[in-house]
């Protein structure tokens, strides 16, 4: 039992990991990134390219998983949607012009990753990190999913902390309410969207890196897998919440591990996407969402 | 009475030999054997005119056969992209290494050739059904070659049979993909070759099995939904659980929570690709140790690269193996080797490799491009044994029978057992 | 002081401002009146960098700021109180006034927003509770203060009358006034003529995007058909 929470916990900070970068994007600068879960995979993709020219350990390999992430999300910035949200008439049809911009995107990556990599899975085997595994009175951990636990966690209370707390996070916020008023405050959209995509880009690396210890492997089309949990996630949460993240993370793994655990397996899809269905009839906003308030 | 009639004809208006035919059918039909045979007679003198075209043809190709020169275009339809793309590009690698030596060896005749028109359906069953729809109706292909995904296939061979073309499939493993008398596959359906693992279950003494499966994979249901229960029926061991898994199941922690608190003695491992070598991975974490078993039975080739040692032990059945004896698989495994900077032949590539020998076979055996010479000439092969790179390979229903090995990873790559 | 010149701006085709001139003055309210579509909101969008301009030219203090952007206009001291409020209804009362701080320092904050406070006492009230839930009157209240926040010397507001009951339309533009008199430049549009005339110093008229009457607010209030006549009878009557 004490086993089986830990190892949901686990899959849960996996997912913090995971949707924080796509759940701060969408609930700040707007962008509800469709190319986030490839961000994800090309950047443990280009670490594994690089491990297989040169044994790294872990800190070097998430380094590099990190950075490319990171380059790989403000090139998209900067080269599709900010010229999409620049030309959009409105931020409706901005909005959809920026899921279809995603969309297509995340096709690039994904297929240059399947042509190489003929849609085998790939790993870091060829670097130097061993996965130890430990057992503590009867419970097994291994030092993968301690790093998974602290980081995910971490980032995940440490990025909430900061939104809610930072000047720069209350700007973010703002952006996320009324892109054009907080212009009038003197806010710099523009340069504050490449710095959450910089960051979001780099925590999609890091996902990247740590799921690929994790699992072991990964195949070019794990991102999209993820990609629409983290969707279910950031629903469930809340937009714009990132306590609503760890919250609606939280939730899914543990619905996901309950229902494996006590059924034969078949039904673990429709709960999750039952869940998030529940919540959209009875808390369209998300269980940590702000409801739209306005009195005049 | 009519039906048997029916099947006769069937069969004798391709007969090369009289002997063979019905050897064939007394094989395929023993138990009526007796009723039959006075139908025989009937039958033959009703449709003598047409065997006796049919014989004319084959004696001809067996001698002097003369193709219009030109080149044969036949069309592939394969996953070259999306998630089956990993076997989709090694198959056709064995569709051009066959070509290329049938080319080159002239055996089409002075001035002909055959090339493959490859269109990719993307892993996606409705690509596959588009692109199958428009081939079948060009007139001008003889024959088509495609497969790897089951549930393309099983879209695709209701219009092979409508239209009347001859389809080979590889992979796509599944019930419902050689469904009459212009479907043919030649790679075995998975139960057909476990006779080498079942040996090994009742030599490790299994006698209880937990199954984890992926339950979006219409070959892998049915290997755990239906051919895994009837083995264990026939060995006598048990199926403790059976998890059915989406594709978008990355992490196993819960369902093997579930496994080790049933204790079985195997468990048998039937997911895609990547998941595998997850599975295997987190069960080694969990603890999961000789003599506990991982088995294999399905979808499971090609996966352990990546989790090395962690997948040693791991015992499964294959079609093909690079160490087999037979002199065809060995000349088939070097000429991949000299073709493609010393590669290591698979599976995909063997079948296809068979597949592509096959059908220029049948073309030259028709000693014609018409689609309903090329696949009566085809049904005609496809009773006897041929040998190529899987070996010696039978056809049941025009569907491939192989003897397969069981193979065990050995921390770096797969060995064979048996 | 802030002076606009020879402003045009065009929607595609449209011709929205023409030929626009204006000045703000510190310690004046300069009024803006005109109808519905006469240009008036889309000139203060350009003067704060929302909108971009054919030609013409916006200057402060003799320094040109037409064309820079929102962020940097701000800094350069020219605020905005938008029409209709719009305050970040989500956040609380004291975020937005840190918002409106956003590019001034920590003791310009701190010190602004003990004066905003003091000015708007309800503000400091409700200081913790989410902006969205304040009535018309308090969230324009704290658009102003939002907008003083930025130590800005010239502020523009639009509209700050609308959609607000007759009864707390003159308290707000009493603020109004209580700005301007602390020695800020305001540039006010607004539908509520009669209103808007009790407390400006001067007044422009614009119709089609063109200035066809400039002069004093007083002489305005004196001589009530002049404007008329320039407004039309609905602009007036219009509260």
């Amino acid at each position: 039992m004490v086993q089986d929470l830990l190892n949901a916990t686990t899959l849960a900070s996996i997912y913090v990991l995971f949707a924080l970068g796509m759940s701060l994007v969408w609930g700040t600068i707007g962008i509800l990134n469709f190319a986030h879960g490839s961000i994800f995979m090309f950047s443990a993709f280009i670490a594994y390219l690089v491990v297989q020219q040169i044994p790294l350990g872990m800190p070097a390999v998430i380094a590099i998983a990190m950075v490319s992430g990171a380059l790989i999300a403000v090139a998209m910035q900067y080269l599709v949607f900010q010229p999409i949200m620049k030309k959009a008439k409105n931020p409706h049809a901005g909005e959809l012009q920026l899921v279809i911009g995603g969309i297509g995107l995340s096709a690039i990556p994904i297929s240059f990753a399947q042509r190489s990599t003929l849609s085998n899975p790939f790993g870091f085997s060829a670097g130097t990190f061993e996965t130890q595994a430990y057992t503590i009175g009867g419970v097994i951990i291994t030092n993968v999913m301690i790093i998974i636990l602290i980081v995910g966690l971490g980032l995940g209370v440490g990025t909430a902390l900061w939104i809610r707390n930072s000047k720069k996070g209350l700007a973010l916020r703002a952006l996320g309410v009324d892109p054009e008023v907080s212009a009038m405050m003197g806010i710099d959209r523009p340069k504050l969207a490449l710095a959450t995509m910089l960051y979001s880009g780099a925590l999609a690396g890091l996902a990247g890196a740590l799921l690929t210890y994790y699992f072991n492997s990964i195949t070019s089309e794990s991102g999209d897998t993820l990609l629409l949990k983290a969707f279910a996630i950031i629903i469930l949460g809340g937009v714009g919440s990132i306590f609503g993240v760890i919250l609606g993370s939280f939730i899914l793994a543990f619905a996901e591990f309950a229902v494996l655990l006590y059924t034969n397996g078949s039904w673990v899809t429709a709960v999750s996407f039952g869940l998030l269905f529940l919540i959209l009839l009875i808390r369209p906003q998300g269980i940590l969402g702000k409801k739209e308030v306005r009195r005049t | 009475m009519y039906r048997s009639k029916k099947h006769r004809l069937g069969v004798a208006a391709v007969g090369l030999s009289a002997v063979l035919t019905l050897a064939a059918c007394s094989s395929g039909d023993s138990e009526d054997t007796a009723a039959t045979a006075e139908a025989t007679e009937e039958v033959v003198v009703e449709e003598s005119a047409t065997e006796d075209t049919t014989q004319e043809e084959a004696e001809a190709a067996e001698e002097t056969c003369v193709l219009p020169p030109g080149d044969i275009k036949v069309v592939s339809i394969d996953s070259m992209t999306g998630p089956a793309a990993f076997a989709g590009i090694l198959a056709e690698k064995g569709a051009d290494l066959a070509l290329k030596e049938i080319n080159a060896s002239g055996v089409l005749g002075d001035g002909v050739t055959m090339s493959i028109e490859l269109l990719d359906d993307a892993t996606s069953p409705d690509e596959a059904a588009a692109q199958f729809s428009k081939a079948a109706k060009d007139p001008d292909v003889p024959v088509i070659m495609g497969g790897v995904i089951s549930s393309g296939a099983v879209v695709t061979s209701p219009i092979a049979e409508k239209e009347k073309v001859a389809v080979v499939y590889t992979q796509a493993g599944s019930p419902g993909v050689v469904i009459g008398d212009y479907t043919f596959r030649y790679t075995p359906p998975m139960d057909s070759y476990w006779g080498g693992v079942g040996s090994y279950i009742e030599e490790k003494g299994i006698k209880t099995m937990s199954v984890l499966y992926a339950n979006d994979n219409p070959t892998l249901i049915a290997t755990a939904e239906t051919a895994l229960p009837a083995l264990a029926a026939d060995l006598g061991f048990e199926i403790l659980s059976s998890t059915g898994l989406p594709n978008s199941t990355q992490d196993f922690k819960a369902p093997i929570s579930k496994i080790l608190k049933e204790d079985p003695d195997a468990v048998a491992v039937l997911m895609v690709g990547a998941q595998n070598a997850t599975v295997v991975s987190q069960m080694r974490e969990s603890g999961w140790e000789a003599p506990k078993e991982l088995l294999g039975f399905a979808g499971i080739e090609n996966n352990f690269a990546d989790i090395g040692e962690a997948a040693k032990g791991v015992t499964w059945a294959s079609i093909f193996h690079v160490d087999s004896p037979a002199q065809s698989t060995q000349a088939f495994v070097d000429a991949v080797a000299a073709e493609y900077d010393g590669e290591e032949a698979s599976n995909y590539t063997a079948e296809r490799y068979d597949a592509t020998y096959l059908v220029a076979n049948s073309i030259l055996a028709a000693c014609s491009t018409d689609r309903q010479a090329v696949r009566d000439a085809m049904a005609d092969l496809t009773n006897g044994s041929i040998t190529g790179a899987l070996g010696d390979v039978t056809f049941e229903n025009q569907d491939a029978r192989v003897a397969g090995f069981v193979v065990q990873w050995d921390g770096e790559k797969m060995v064979v057992l048996k | 002081m802030l002076e606009v010149t020879d402003l045009v701006v065009r929607y595609g085709p449209v011709q929205a401002v023409s030929d626009m001139r204006l000045t703000a003055t510190p310690g004046q309210i300069t009024l803006v009146l005109g109808a519905n579509g006469a240009g008036k909101t889309t000139t203060l969008r350009t003067i704060c960098g929302l909108q971009r301009a054919v030609s013409g030219s916006v200057t402060l203090n003799g320094q040109n700021i037409l064309g820079l952007s929102p962020s940097r206009i701000v800094r350069l001291g020219v605020a905005m109180v938008p029409e209709g409020r719009r305050v970040f209804a989500p956040l609380t009362v004291e975020d937005n006034l840190r918002l409106g701080g956003y590019t001034a320092s920590r003791q310009d904050n701190d010190r602004t927003m003990a004066e905003v406070y003091e000015m708007f006492p309800i503000l400091h009230e409700r200081r913790s509770g989410v902006s969205g839930l304040l009535s018309g009157g308090e969230q324009q209240m704290l658009a102003f203060g939002r907008a003083l926040m930025s130590q800005a010397e010239t502020i523009l507001m639009d509209e700050p009358s609308m959609g607000l009951a007759p009864a707390i339309v003159d308290s707000v533009l009493e603020s109004a006034r209580g700005i301007a008199d602390s020695g800020k430049a305001v540039l006010m549009v607004e539908q509520n003529a009669e209103a808007g005339l009790e407390i400006a110093n001067d007044v422009v008229v614009v119709s089609r995007g063109e200035v066809v009457y400039q002069g004093s607010a007083e002489g305005a209030r004196k001589n009530p058909e002049l404007v008329r006549a320039f407004l039309g009878d609905a602009a007036l009557t219009d509260d």
